[in-house]
């Protein structure tokens, strides 16, 4: 899934880079170095671990074909998951620059995609899953979430670099079903791995949490992005109801006729804020994106996140009144 | 694909200023990215610096060329499918061609240029010398000392899993690879092993009062003359990429 630098533009490259950065930041910040200096040296040994188990391929059940192990889930199960995303980020590096492994323009949105998602997303799912299920079920399903977000942001970000002319939805029809495969075998090697430490040595896995507030703010970091960004590129093509009506009524949106659906309506039209997810002063652009539909983007997904957090704010605030 | 010692042979081709690399081979890549779709003319100019260094620093190019093989059946694939995507005929030199083609070709063209650039990065700066132009452009400290761990013992670790490897085949002869149940044991014990020498290292690191703070990173001093050569050089990829649109 490494990204090349053939395939991407200078300002997604750029833009991947700061993001990476600033993860890297905030990992750094909170494996507090300082007071557990003995990690060093394991995350540096452990990366080239990582190297070393990907030269060692297991055959496939079943398939005739073999696989090798990605090890970001597993790098999070023993480090917890800022050290492991620094050692993927280190591991990565070495990868683009000493077998051109993805490029180095690219780097930012490699670490993003193998990286962050594996150890910010997968790897909490994972802490969580296995407290309820078996390590065969919770590797398998955390990998799987891991790499289809990762092969999504690969879609993403090259069709928002613009070099490869590919349909955003054969791209995608592409990229999931491969990594569906390549993370249920990530899932199984991971699985293999842990259930014999588990055996041999447990207390090398690691018990640290990612906090759920740090959960629920990255989660909504992606809301806000799908939101304001990609919903810009999504289909102008009519949705299920719009379509159905199109084909029984021959329009895709029913007309008034009575004078209370008229008096509703004007009602609906003066109070809504942004009618058809546009402004309500037009249609406004700025290159590719849509101003008005992300601001729409944005603005629903602020109105959600509020309807599903008040209960628990409610609640919480009850409780210490 | 390359050994321990790719980037650490102190032979006359090391006299480049690291961070003059890192700044110039960074620019070239993005400079090359820049270009469009369709830009294979335009960006063959730009294959004139990593051939002058491969040339005067007399570079492996056997080892470039393992580079440039093993990155070519990605590109071909997505550059592949351009064939199908783009229906469109388009005007090359004399010619009237499939625009298809034309992409594919800017494609490998691009993705050549950017791995000839990292490679002659890698195969004209050491490792500890990278390590020290990486701390002068104020990256975090402990993910250089990070980066230099963990290169010196890829190579240890990459012997290691290659013996058991070999160990495995010479016991199970018809397997063309290891079953998952033993091979979770196998990974398992290179994975004991890589701890207890963490441990080995951690005492050795300590033993010799080492700190993050105080591992001896040497920083060349960039000189007058390599700061005007590498804006010199920088300054000429900047240029003809806003020359040529």
């Amino acid at each position: 899934m490494h990204m090349s630098d053939a395939l991407i533009s200078p300002a997604v490259g750029l833009a991947m880079w700061g993001v990476t950065a600033s993860v890297a930041s905030y990992s750094l910040k909170k494996l507090n170095i300082e007071t557990d200096e003995k990690k060093l040296p394991l995350m540096g040994v452990l990366g080239a671990f990582v190297f070393a188990a990907q030269m060692i391929n297991f055959a496939i059940p079943g398939t005739g074909s073999s696989g090798h192990l990605g090890g970001g889930l597993l790098l999070a199960a023993l480090l917890g998951p800022h050290a492991a995303f620094l050692t993927l980020t280190v591991v990565l590096f070495i990868q683009a620059l000493f077998f051109a492994d993805g490029g180095l323009l690219a780097f930012g949105c490699n670490v993003f995609n193998l990286g962050f998602y594996t150890c910010f997303i997968a790897y909490p799912l994972y802490k969580r899953l296995i407290r309820r299920t078996n390590i065969w079920f919770a590797s398998i399903i955390a990998a799987v979430v891991g790499l289809q977000l990762g092969a999504f942001s690969v879609v993403v970000q090259t069709l928002l670099s613009g070099k490869v002319e590919l349909p955003f939805t054969t791209f995608t029809l592409f990229m999931q079903p491969i990594h569906l495969a390549i993370g249920i075998v990530e899932g199984m090697a991971t699985a293999a791995v842990i259930s014999f430490v588990i055996k041999a040595k447990p207390e090398l896995l690691t018990t640290t949490d990612t906090p759920m507030n740090r959960l629920i703010g990255t989660l909504g970091l992606l809301a806000l992005t799908i939101g304001g960004i990609f919903s810009s590129i999504a289909s102008s093509k009519p949705d299920g109801l719009e379509w159905s009506i199109f084909h029984t009524a021959g329009t895709d949106e029913l007309h008034v006729t009575t004078t209370l659906h008229t008096m509703l309506e004007r009602l609906q039209q003066s109070l809504s804020l942004l009618p058809d997810y546009n402004l309500k002063s037009g249609n406004v652009s700025i290159g590719w994106l849509d101003l008005g539909t992300s601001i729409s983007g944005i603005f629903g997904t602020f109105i959600v996140a509020i309807a599903i957090m008040a209960p628990y704010i409610i609640k919480k605030w009850r409780k210490e009144a | 694909m390359i050994d321990a010692h790719t980037s650490s042979t102190q032979t006359q081709r090391h006299d480049v200023h690291p961070l003059s690399m890192l700044i110039i081979t960074f620019t070239y890549i993005f400079v090359v990215a820049s270009f469009h779709s369709y830009a294979f003319i335009e960006m063959m100019p730009l294959s004139l610096y990593p051939i002058t260094m491969i040339v005067f620093y007399r570079l492996s190019v056997r080892h470039i060329k393992n580079v440039l093989l093993a990155s070519l059946p990605f590109i071909i694939v997505i550059g592949g499918s351009q064939l199908f995507f783009i229906n469109e005929r388009i005007s090359f030199l004399h010619w009237h061609i499939e625009a298809g083609w034309l992409a594919l070709a800017t494609l490998v063209v691009k993705n050549t240029l950017a791995i000839l650039a990292a490679t002659v990065l890698l195969l004209t700066t050491p490792i500890e010398q990278l390590a020290g132009a990486l701390l002068s452009l104020r990256i975090p400290r402990f993910l250089v000392v990070q980066l230099l761990l963990t290169y010196r013992y890829i190579f240890l670790f990459l012997e290691e899993a290659k013996r058991l490897r070999q160990a495995y085949m010479l016991r199970a002869p018809h397997h063309r690879a290891i079953q998952l149940s033993v091979w979770g044991s196998l990974v398992g014990h290179l994975l004991l092993r890589t701890f207890e020498r963490a441990e080995r290292v951690y005492e050795a690191m300590t033993l010799r009062r080492f700190s993050i703070q105080r591992m001896h990173i040497k920083i060349k001093r960039w000189t007058m003359k390599e700061m005007i050569y590498t804006y010199v050089t920088v300054m000429l990829f900047i240029v003809y990429r806003l020359v040529v649109i």
